[in-house]
């Protein structure tokens, strides 16, 4: 057999072999690539030369606008690379190859009715192109790998073959430099928040050895330079007193667990501080502890402000506590006074009504001990006000009481502090007339009636004398009751029990 | 005016107004009373010989020690010598009568602290 017969097959099989180097050497060069934009122009060389053909370029999809630009060639005229664009639709045969996935071959493209020839390849004579997908598959597709032709033979469904080999290196090396791109934003934003926070932000090893620290922190640490402190363990920026806690938050980091505190510390210059520090672990993703990361938040002025407004507040308790001491004082002058100016008359009534002026002092201090009692200035609970206002009524009244009881029940309830005022001056004034004028146990019973407090005192004496209408009493007493229940209908003589018992409402503002 | 043989009381409180009240209260009940304005200067006069049958001390002093720390003393100095305390602040922990210490609030009648002085 005539041995020149071999050649096209020899020819092919050197063309093989040559594309298979190509791809290798390229494999190689992609490998070793820190940036895209070499591996696609090397891209374009090694099809040109595996294709031998003059041209070749990729196409990068711009979805913005729906088009593909050339972002790297061969053989093209200066101003092609960098600037073209071309259509991306399925009407163009790289567009076909996009959208479709599918390689396309088109030996004759001003005759092939599929497609319209770009404008770029009818300038440079092109008659034949080829196209490859770039990527695609999960991720969206790069774009696409085309090698053009105006004079070699036509492409064969084997040059689809090397171009798509080609094509997918091409595709792994895009993925590579877009994970790292995404991983220099990640470590970017990292150094941002990093450096940006206003507290001290400390990296630390696994085992609380002091790695990097924030400007921040540096500044309010007052350190001057972290070079000294860097290797050095967390725990020797503490003062000794705090350094047992420090290793315990280490060690529970190191166990995966984060924890807060707050403690002294004075900077590195000896400025006092207090700080609210957390410490956490940082894990990678196979839940290894990577490192450890401590946040300190000054909070010295938070604890000044603090110590000042407890400072204020007993300040203030104090104020209030020598206000009523005054206020008492100011009483027991006007009580004494009283009593002295009745051991001067000799007139009954008139020492009866200076008596009972000096009466009224002692119920109106017991009613005003009774409210600046408790805490609040806006309510105050009425059980445990009554239960004092009667025990202070029985020391001050000890001569009307004589051995006799004052039991008393309440619903419960709280009321602003001038109901109560109210409220204790109509409980003092019919508990003093039930021991002056009553027998036996006295009982007062308030209760919540409709938009009112009902107050009723009743003692064990035999009643009221008939036609008796406190709310028309003209003693000074019942006349304060009755005005201060809003009237006459306020107050009556409860006569069903056949016990002495008055009822007083008091509305409630 | 008391007479000669009236009993004696010890009077401390650093307000002169009440001090003056409630001495001319209890003179008019038949007491022979010595003021005093601070603890220590009713510790002078007890010192110097006087020999009241009782001390009625406001708690509050002003400066110096309080009526309280004054009884204490005066349990070491003068046991048996009975303490009355009064105040003008609420002292809802204080209990009458245990260690001869009996409190009364002000304002209280004069019976009052007779009662107790009787007591």
């Amino acid at each position: 057999m005539d041995p020149s017969a071999f050649a096209p097959a020899f020819a092919e099989l050197a063309q093989r072999l040559q594309q298979q180097e190509l791809l290798a050497d390229f494999g190689l060069f992609a490998l070793r690539g820190l940036t895209l934009q070499p591996v696609l122009d090397e891209a374009c060389r090694v099809a040109s030369r595996g294709l031998a053909s003059q041209f070749a370029k990729v196409l990068r999809y711009q979805p913005a606008e729906g088009d593909f630009l050339v972002v790297a060639g061969v053989g093209w005229r200066p101003g092609v690379v960098g600037h073209a664009r071309l259509g991306a639709d399925l009407a163009s045969p790289a567009g076909y190859a996009f959208r479709t996935g599918k390689p396309l071959i088109s030996n004759h493209l001003d005759a092939d009715d599929r497609f319209r020839t770009p404008d770029i390849l009818v300038e440079h004579n092109i008659q034949r192109a080829i196209n490859v997908l770039i990527g695609g598959g999960d991720t969206p597709a790069f774009g696409v790998l085309e090698v053009d032709s105006g004079e070699r033979s036509d492409f064969e469904s084997r040059d689809t073959a090397f171009l798509q080999g080609l094509a997918n290196i091409v595709a792994a090396a895009v993925e590579r430099t877009e994970r790292q791109e995404a991983l220099q934003r990640s470590e970017a934003m990292t150094r941002q928040l990093f450096e940006s926070s206003p507290d001290c932000v400390k990296v630390m090893d696994p085992d609380g050895y002091l790695q990097r620290m924030n400007v921040n922190g540096l500044g309010l640490l007052e350190i001057d330079d972290f070079s000294t402190l860097a290797g050095q363990p967390w725990e020797t920026l503490w003062p000794a007193a705090e350094r047992e806690q420090i290793r315990a938050m280490i060690e529970a980091a190191r166990a995966g667990r984060s924890g807060r505190f707050e403690a002294f510390c004075p900077t590195a210059k000896g400025t006092p501080k207090w700080w609210d520090v957390t410490v956490g672990p940082v894990m990678s993703e196979s839940g290894r502890i990577e490192s450890l990361v401590s946040v300190s938040r000054d909070i010295t002025q938070r604890r000044h402000d603090m110590a000042v407004k407890d400072q204020l507040l007993e300040q203030k308790d104090l104020l209030m506590q020598e206000v009523h001491h005054r206020v008492r004082n100011s009483l027991q002058l006007v009580r004494t006074l009283l009593q002295l100016q009745v051991l001067t008359i000799t007139d009954p009534a008139a020492r009866e009504a200076l008596e009972e002026a000096g009466q009224r002092v002692m119920t109106v201090a017991a009613v005003h001990k009774q409210l600046y009692v408790g805490q609040s200035v806006k309510e105050v609970e009425l059980q445990p006000y009554l239960e004092g206002l009667l025990a202070d009524l029985s020391v001050s009244l000890t001569d009307q009481v004589n051995g006799r009881r004052i039991t008393w029940t309440a619903d419960a309830m709280q009321l602003p502090p001038d109901c109560l005022t109210s409220l204790g001056l109509i409980v003092a004034e019919l508990v003093t007339n039930a021991l002056k004028y009553g027998v036996g146990q006295v009982k007062v019973t308030v209760q919540m009636a409709d938009a009112a407090v009902r107050i009723s005192v009743e003692d064990e004496g035999p009643g009221f004398p008939d036609g008796f209408d406190p709310g028309r009493s003209h003693g000074l007493g019942m006349r304060l009751v009755t005005s201060m229940a809003n009237g006459a209908d306020g107050v009556h003589v409860d006569r069903s029990g056949g016990t002495s018992r008055i009822v007083v409402d008091l509305p409630l503002p | 005016m008391p007479s000669p043989s009236a009993p004696c009381l010890l009077l401390v409180d650093d307000d002169p107004l009440v001090r003056m009240v409630l001495t001319m209260g209890l003179q008019d009940k038949g007491y022979d009373v010595t003021e005093a304005a601070t603890g220590e200067a009713a510790m002078v006069l007890l010192e110097r010989g006087l020999q009241p049958m009782a001390v009625v001390s406001d708690i509050d002093l002003g400066q110096g020690c309080n009526g309280i720390e004054l009884a204490e003393r005066l349990a070491d100095t003068h046991p048996g010598l009975r303490v009355v305390l009064i105040s003008g602040r609420l002292r809802p922990e204080l209990k009458a009568d245990r260690n001869h210490r009996a409190f009364l609030p002000k304002p209280f009648m004069i019976e009052a602290l007779v009662r107790l002085l009787q007591h």
